[in-house]
């Protein structure tokens, strides 16, 4: 048989599959890939590759980082502070939980707005009852929650994450309907990402990246 | 002649001969091209980059032994459907059909039917048995020949045929399936 020969339910796989257009790499991925595929030609494992990246670039970016995170904590305290001042003594008495005024909202990604960005670059993870906030170098998201939980200083699961990867704050929460850990860090090569691991089997369920 | 500028042949041959930046313009000019088998044959981007990520770094340590009797982008494919396959075969698990390859459609705001139609055939396509997936998505997708498919999955032309033919059968199955219900959201599908 060949295409001339086609039944109508063939001929219609085959024009669905020919209209969907061919998926791109972005520039970023094209030229990571690329170049851990010459390192490793050149006999250099990939993986040190990666660790060699991170160790060129990521030193100065990683003491930023950590300035960032402590600044974007004293910012977070300060407001909750005034908050909770004018607010009634009830609320002052609720565990110290951040609380802050917003919806919850649905997993999203990439919400970066520019009026946050300078006050939220470093690694940070902000909670309040209903939502998670992660940041990452600028790079926001939020995600739902069912309650109040206390920051993890090292992810569960950290297995899970690309070999080389940068963890600097994680939470839990859901995402998706799904009990999860949340991690704000950098992937192997220096780039700031968050990163969603299934809590139950530990899956990397995405790879979240500016 | 620029390396950008230089035919494939000719960039294989100068990377044989460790020739650095005529291996990167190849892996640069082809990544996009494998990026795409893998995504389409993994229904995962994650899978699909760790795929890629395999099949160029193949592709630099196989080159010389490349015997440049069939093209290189015939070559290239066979490298980057194996490392497709053996990420699959990996992960063990089927692909997610809740977990299209675009971004979640549910929290996303409406989109029109033409992308919508893409993300139904791209869901569609994931629920294709993997071995009849690879084969509609060369001849289908990339436009290969029965023969140049046979060469790259390295099976008879009759299997070549027999596998498209029922991949075909099974996506136009998945599509109508989809089409009985436009109601049902899309994510519940």
């Amino acid at each position: 048989m060949n295409d001339d020969e086609l039944t109508p339910d063939e001929a219609r796989a085959r024009d669905a599959l020919r209209s969907v257009p061919a998926p791109r790499l972005d520039d970023v991925a094209r030229r990571r890939l690329v170049r851990r595929a010459l390192d490793a030609h050149s006999g250099e494992d990939p993986g040190d590759a990666r660790r060699r990246d991170a160790g060129r670039s990521g030193e100065p970016r990683r003491a930023w980082a950590w300035i960032g995170a402590a600044a974007a904590v004293v910012v977070a305290l300060v407001v909750v502070g005034i908050a909770l001042r004018g607010d009634d003594s009830d609320t002052a008495s609720s565990e110290g939980a951040a609380q802050r005024e917003t919806a919850v909202s649905e997993p999203s990604r990439g919400e970066s707005d520019g009026a946050g960005e300078s006050a939220q670059s470093g690694f940070a993870m902000l909670e309040s009852p209903g939502e998670v906030l992660a940041f990452a170098d600028g790079l926001t998201v939020a995600f739902s929650t069912d309650a109040t939980r206390t920051l993890a200083a090292a992810p569960a699961c950290a297995d899970a994450l690309p070999s080389g990867s940068q963890t600097d704050a994680s939470a839990p929460a859901t995402y998706r309907g799904e009990d999860v850990v949340i991690v704000a860090g950098r992937d192997p090569d220096g780039v700031a990402v968050v990163y969603v691991v299934a809590s139950a089997d530990c899956r990397l369920v995405e790879t979240l990246e500016r | 002649m620029r390396a950008e500028d230089a035919p494939d042949d000719a960039l294989v041959e100068a990377a044989v001969a460790d020739d650095r930046r005529a291996l990167e313009v190849l892996l640069e000019r082809h990544a996009d091209r494998l990026y795409g088998v893998c995504l389409r044959v993994l229904a995962d981007r994650e899978d699909a980059l760790d795929a890629t990520q395999e099949a160029l770094i193949a592709v630099t340590r196989g080159l010389a032994r490349f015997d440049r009797r069939s093209r290189f982008t015939t070559w290239s494919y066979r490298v980057a459907v194996n490392a497709a396959l053996d990420v699959a075969r990996r992960r063990r698990r089927a692909p997610l059909p809740s977990e299209p390859i675009s971004d979640p459609v549910s929290a996303a705001p409406p989109i029109d039917d033409r992308v919508a139609a893409q993300i139904d055939v791209t869901d569609a396509l994931a629920l294709v048995p993997l071995e009849q997936r690879v084969a509609i998505v060369l001849r289908d997708a990339y436009d290969l020949e029965y023969a140049e498919i046979a060469e790259i999955l390295d099976v008879p032309l009759g299997t070549v045929r027999s596998r498209i033919a029922r991949g075909r059968n099974a996506l136009a199955e998945e599509l109508g399936n989809r089409s009985e219900d436009p109601e049902r959201p899309r994510s519940e599908r």
